[in-house]
């Protein structure tokens, strides 16, 4: 072999010569996503892994994606994400940080977090509307995938796309992430827009202190009544209750330590390169992709209304006890991203009030209320679909 | 069954099963409650100040509310300080 023959193979094996313009153009979208985490702070824990793992992916010849070939990131796609391991894990560390003393409280906020998941069935009609045109091939199975993602709460959506629609999880985890980071942006004007002033000023009553028996006896409640109606939705109920009874129970504190920490931040590493590494040129660059980026967003805004508008009932029925309608749009879930920015609405009002504590009530019943949903879905829709 | 039937279905059951679900947690919260603070009530009656609420999941941006928190909590050590 002469040396101008090797010279070409080389040349041959370059990246300049094999990369695909699609592909130039995933590996530009990976930049961009790592510039927002890093330059804009949005959800850096997430969009670093899921930027550089989109940059990864898309390396012709390397196949780092492709399981196939043992390239890692699709080594844990494969293991972690298709079989939906890395959700479940997600959800125990949430539930070892998550308190649901404020919820305990005052349960009737529990409502708040089912009124905010109508965002998902409006989403999961969008869906099907827009199956139903030449252009956009949404069946069943994708249009429930996509309703999911108006439950704020990406661990839930990667479930349950991973069961429903795995073909589409790259830019459905995209959308439930990145609304997520949005929802300071998304939420408060149509918190604005469905409130008045004065119910943004309404101050609650404090809340009362709860028990650690009461915080012990409450995630093993919630699983038992979940066994007992909705099987389906035990994986995710199960995971966070068991993180939740680590944390509450106080005899295990070295486990919740290491769910909290650790085993959370070792899969957020491992989920985010695998999120990532499905913003494969040839599956997200369609129009399909656009679809569900928007029917994301109606699903947020129509949560976040519902949510609303359901406190604002409430308020108007309980004279004694009032409720701020804003804590209702914390109910969409996106722990605790939504409480602060009910928090925050309130106090553009009144500097003095305030709703963190109380909002924190619907925030982690919408967890709840979106694991249940995702457990309707996964019931109902591979038996009709 | 249309497509879009099929979506109807789905939304008035997985509404309908999500309320149901969250108002039995209503209920069976507030029982579990009564029942706690009736037989078993804690020994010691400090007035504590509510539990924190979840940590952040993942990093969330420090929240503008923090800032006046501390001011309020600073205040309060400030008098406290002076009797």
């Amino acid at each position: 072999m002469d040396l101008g023959r090797a010279l070409l193979e080389f040349w041959k094996s370059t990246g300049l010569v094999n990369i695909s313009p699609g592909q130039v153009v995933m590996i530009l979208v990976g930049l961009v996503l790592l510039f927002l985490a890093i330059k804009k702070k949005f959800e850096p824990l997430l969009l670093v892994p899921i930027g550089f793992g989109a940059i990864l992916a898309n390396i012709p010849l390397a196949f780092i994606a492709d399981a196939t070939q043992n390239g890692f990131i699709g080594i844990l796609y494969h293991s972690g994400v298709e079989t939906g391991l890395f959700p479940l894990l997600i959800f125990m560390g949430v539930g070892a940080m998550t308190d649901f003393g404020p919820l305990i409280a005052n349960p009737k906020t529990l409502i708040l977090g089912a009124a905010a998941q109508f965002g998902i069935f409006v989403a999961l009609l969008g869906a099907l509307a827009l199956g139903l045109t030449p252009w956009i091939d949404f069946n069943l199975f994708d249009a429930a995938s996509i309703g999911i993602i108006g439950g704020a709460d990406g661990p839930t959506a990667i479930y349950v796309t991973s069961r429903l629609a795995p073909d589409l999880l790259g830019p459905i985890a995209v959308a439930a992430y990145s609304y997520m980071a949005l929802v300071p942006i998304i939420q408060p004007p149509i918190m604005k827009l469905f409130t008045t002033r004065e119910e943004r000023m309404i101050k609650m009553e404090q809340l009362r202190h709860v028990t650690q028996l009461e915080k012990i006896l409450f995630p093993i409640s919630v699983l038992i009544v979940c066994i007992i109606l909705l099987p389906t939705a035990t994986p995710l109920i199960g995971a966070l209750m068991f993180g939740n009874l680590a944390k509450e129970s106080g005899v295990v504190n070295r486990l919740s330590d290491t769910m909290q920490n650790a085993l959370i931040n070792i899969v957020t590493i491992f989920l985010g390169l695998s999120v990532g590494s499905k913003m494969q040129a040839d599956k997200f660059l369609k129009l399909e992709t656009l679809g569900i980026l928007a029917l994301g967003l109606v699903a947020f805004s129509i949560g976040t209304m519902t949510g609303v508008l359901l406190a604002k009932l409430m308020n108007k029925m309980s004279k004694s006890h009032p409720i701020n309608p804003l804590i209702g749009a914390a109910g969409v879930s996106a722990v605790p991203m939504a409480a602060r920015v009910a928090n925050k609405v309130g106090q553009e009002e009144n500097p003095h009030n305030f709703l963190l504590m109380h909002a924190m009530g619907p925030n982690v019943a919408g967890v709840i209320g979106s694991a249940v949903a995702a457990g309707v879905l996964l019931a109902i829709v591979p038996v009709i679909g | 069954m249309s497509v879009m039937q099929q979506g109807l279905v789905l939304m008035v059951t997985g509404m309908a099963v999500v309320f149901a679900f969250l108002v039995i947690l209503i209920f069976i919260t507030k029982l579990l409650s009564i029942v706690v603070r009736k037989y078993f009530p804690e020994k010691e009656v400090l007035i504590k100040p509510t539990p924190p609420a979840a940590k952040a999941i993942g990093s969330a941006p420090v929240g503008a509310h923090d800032g006046a928190e501390i001011a309020a909590a600073i205040a309060v050590a400030a008098a406290y300080a002076k009797r």
